[in-house]
């Protein structure tokens, strides 16, 4: 097959998991979901970990997740700084160019047919990193 | 994200921006479709908005432009549905208390095309509509409809479903000759690039792209010969500097006949290995053959 499915969201669990399940379990389709970031400013229900560290474990969290969707994860480099309310905060931080740079490099080396952008980067998106 | 990505969209396919990254290897590669999810929107704000539909029939969106597909199909592999098996993996969010129960039954998510590059129907029906997602779709994009491209691939696919064919749970080495024969083939189209009449940037995203798909074939072949290759480093964690052991073991779970086994070693780029002392053995273990085992030192550092 050469289809493949580019899903890019922002965080580890923002995906649209029915889709990656239901493109590579049953089309045979690469289905990649790329996250912005790790997750690090997101909460802990379940243990002490913050910032870093939890980041780490959310990267391990959706690598589960993969592994029974069918699905493969890449992340970008960027930092989850915790809730934003707009969207002017995440791209005065990241950076407009870099981010368009690492999305277009995701592309690039993943080579989809198809990209699906899980935000469309409006204020219904509930979350500036959206 | 929603904004820089439409932007990226764009500018993917274009070698003259950010060209720097060829120097990773990556190449201008223009996606052909774009839509974006529309499942956080609709549903009566005051009560909860999207969260009480999703899933559900949204007649707002039961209109042309946006793709309807329903993930609570049965899958017969897995005994469950696509939503079912999706939800069992979104648990594997802990750290954000995800707790779905999966259950069987319809599930809907909607996609709004946004842009495509290919023609399509209003109301499509699937997210490769107009689009070829099989091998020979790289003979459509970057290989501009490549008379040789299109050829050699089919014959690729021709190879695949034979394969399929023949395949086994119980003893799948009979597929592996068909696959060896699309590898064989895959790498002669990677050879023969040079000479087609196409732009010097498709050449490079085919050739980039055929190269992951090489690793896929050889990934299956092995599979299918019970060859499985261990790889291992004597301690989990090296420190920059650090000489370490390097063992390398190719398992020939099927007996299969190998006439030659050779052990490349692939670094990073900025490390140096500064000796290698390799050390070649043969083991045969009473019933099963294992074919080599190899053991190297390497001294390595990372710049």
């Amino acid at each position: 097959m050469t289809g493949t499915v580019l899903h890019i969201g922002a965080h580890p669990d923002d995906e649209d998991i029915g889709l990656l399940s239901y493109m590579s379990h049953k089309f045979g389709v690469r289905a990649v979901y790329w996250s912005a970031t790790r997750g690090e400013g997101g909460q802990n229900r379940i243990g002490p970990y913050k910032g870093e560290s939890l980041g780490v474990f959310r990267t391990w969290e959706s690598l589960a997740s993969r592994a029974l969707d069918g699905g493969e994860s890449l992340y970008g480099p960027f930092i989850d700084f915790g809730y934003s309310k707009n969207g002017e905060e995440s791209l005065s931080k990241w950076g407009s160019k870099e981010m368009v740079k690492k999305i277009v490099r995701a592309i690039r080396m993943v080579q989809p047919q198809i990209i699906v952008s899980r935000w469309k980067g409006i204020s219904d998106d509930f979350h500036g990193h959206h | 994200m929603g904004k820089a990505t439409y932007a990226a969209f764009d500018a993917a396919g274009d070698p003259d921006q950010f060209s720097e990254l060829e120097k990773q290897g990556l190449f201008a590669w223009q996606p052909r479709k774009y839509y974006h999810s529309e499942n956080n929107s609709g549903g009566d704000l005051k009560a909860g908005g999207a969260v009480n539909i999703f899933g559900r029939i949204n007649r707002e969106f039961e209109r042309d432009g946006i793709l309807r597909i329903n993930t609570g199909e049965f899958d017969p592999i897995a005994g469950c549905t696509f939503q079912e098996q999706a939800w069992l993996a979104y648990n594997k969010n802990q750290t954000q208390s995800m707790g779905l129960a999966p259950k069987p039954g319809d599930f809907f998510y909607y996609f709004s095309l946004y842009k495509s590059l290919v023609s399509v129907p209003d109301r499509e029906t699937q997210m490769f509509d107009g689009l070829d997602p099989t091998l020979t779709g790289l003979a459509d994009y970057p290989a501009n409809g490549s008379f040789f491209l299109r050829r050699k691939l089919d014959q690729v696919k021709e190879c695949v479903n034979q394969a399929i064919q023949e395949f086994r749970t119980d003893n799948p080495v009979s597929a592996s000759k068909p696959l060896l024969e699309s590898l064989s083939i895959l790498h002669e189209i990677r050879s023969g690039l040079e000479k087609e009449d196409l732009e010097s940037i498709a050449k490079k995203a085919i050739d980039f792209y055929l190269a992951g798909k090489i690793k896929d074939f050889e990934k299956v072949a092995a599979q299918c010969l019970g060859l499985r290759l261990e790889c291992l480093a004597d301690t989990a964690r090296i420190t920059p500097g650090q000489p370490f052991r390097l063992s390398s073991k190719l398992w020939n779970h099927r007996d299969i006949q190998i006439h030659d086994a050779i052990f490349k070693i692939g670094c990073p780029g900025g490390w140096k290995i500064h000796s290698i002392q390799p050390r070649f053995r043969t083991q045969i273990k009473k019933a099963n053959l294992i074919k080599q085992l190899q053991t190297k030192f390497l001294r390595l550092h990372i710049l």
